[in-house]
């Protein structure tokens, strides 16, 4: 089945939601570590982004911005 | 349109796609269960045994017994008929209206369905897409409501026995440990370490006529499943497939915090009868206010990411 969008703001959701499940895929604390840096970094960049719109450099704001877009609907 | 416009319409645009009104909307009245991508067809059921479908529903009609006690959230909740049969092959009865498909009736999470046999594989396909995780057994119901119980918490002391007996992770078999204390230092509630040990205690207690209530993780071996009395009562992940005739049923995975958070609140209950009407309650409570908990920490987050932004465009904006 074709998605039209991919699997990181899922994964991200899952990740941040989980809770104790017997059996199954299990989220460890690596994977946790990794999507709290996933929002960090996410978050310095739109902060990145922002600060370079406002001083007039709009070519790599928006490099920035759409990196950051493909990069979660992925 | 100028850039800073350009750039909170992306945010925008990547908040909508992540967090949109219908999942607030879901999260405030209860999102359904946690478990994921975890197949949840019931004729495929992501078991962890395997998974076996559904019977087949023979011809049989379904009742619902007058709501039991429980929270009245709103004054929609209390207005609700519970009144739920099937009139034909073809035609169902549910909240006062008449519908043909069983796939049509909008079931509520709260709803306390009677059936009289083991639900069908699109039968709980529907009843987990609205929500509904428990279903009840009538002729159990019938015999054992006014029941006295024991429950048998399959659980172990230490984190490698642990590990074994739910399948987790060294980090969630802490958790486990952590959130489980008060059920392991409750006197009421018999601990056991093994599945031999719990078939055991549970018929000891059936010798008592009291009814076992057994918690446990559903991964045991097919060839073991024998070993259950068609009396004892089951709290796992789709314990349909272990006794799909047993008093409460559960139709999909189950959340181990918000089983022991609902045994917890649900223990000093005389009754097999007041104990479900408790632990049912309180394990979509428990749900419920979890999905809250989550959504008002993503409208915060959101919210102090746009702050961050208006604070830089503010004091960064060309004269």
């Amino acid at each position: 089945m074709i998605k039209l969008f991919g699997t990181t703001l899922s994964e991200t959701k899952k990740v941040l939601e989980s809770r104790i499940h017997a059996g199954g895929e299990q989220v460890t604390q690596e994977d946790k570590n990794k999507i709290i840096g996933r929002i960090v970094i996410t978050c310095l960049m739109i902060f990145l982004a922002t600060y370079l719109f406002t001083t007039g450099k709009d070519a790599p704001a928006g490099t920035i911005v759409g990196a950051i877009v493909g990069y979660w609907i992925k | 349109m100028n850039h800073s416009s350009t750039l909170f319409c992306s945010i925008g645009i990547f908040f909508l796609v992540g967090i949109n009104p219908a999942v607030c909307t879901k999260a405030f009245k209860g999102c359904k269960s946690t478990a994921g991508d975890v197949g949840r067809q019931a004729g495929k059921q992501a078991s962890h045994t395997g998974g076996k479908a559904g019977k087949e529903l023979g011809e049989a009609v379904i009742h619902t017994d007058p709501p039991p006690l429980q929270e009245i959230r709103t004054a929609e909740d209390a207005k609700r008929s519970k009144s739920y049969s099937k009139n034909s092959e073809s035609s169902y009865h549910y909240n006062n209206q008449e519908y043909t498909r069983f796939q049509d009736i909008p079931f509520h999470t709260t709803d306390q369905l009677l059936f009289d046999h083991a639900p069908t594989a699109s039968e709980a396909q529907h009843l987990i897409k609205r929500g509904v995780k428990f279903i009840y057994n009538s002729s159990a119901y019938t015999h054992q409501k006014d029941s006295r119980y024991r429950i048998v918490y399959l659980i172990a002391g230490d984190v490698p026995s642990v590990k074994t007996l739910y399948d987790v992770d060294d980090l969630n078999a802490k958790r486990l440990l952590f959130f489980s204390a008060n059920l392991i230092n409750n006197e009421k509630i018999i601990k056991v370490s093994s599945l031999q040990e719990m078939f055991a205690k549970q018929n000891e207690i059936l010798g008592e006529n009291e009814i076992p209530v057994l918690v446990f993780h559903n991964n045991i071996e097919s060839s073991l499943i024998g070993n259950f009395n068609k009396a004892s009562n089951i709290i796992t992940c789709n314990s349909f497939e272990v006794n799909p005739e047993a008093y409460l049923t559960s139709l999909d995975l189950l959340d181990l915090r918000a089983i022991v958070e609902a045994v917890n609140s649900s223990y000093h209950t005389q009754t097999l009868g007041e104990f479900y009407d408790s632990f049912t309650s309180s394990y979509y409570t428990h749900m419920n206010s979890y999905h809250q908990q989550n959504t008002l920490i993503y409208l915060g987050g959101g919210l102090v990411v746009g702050g961050g932004v208006y604070a830089i465009a503010y004091y960064n904006k060309k004269p």
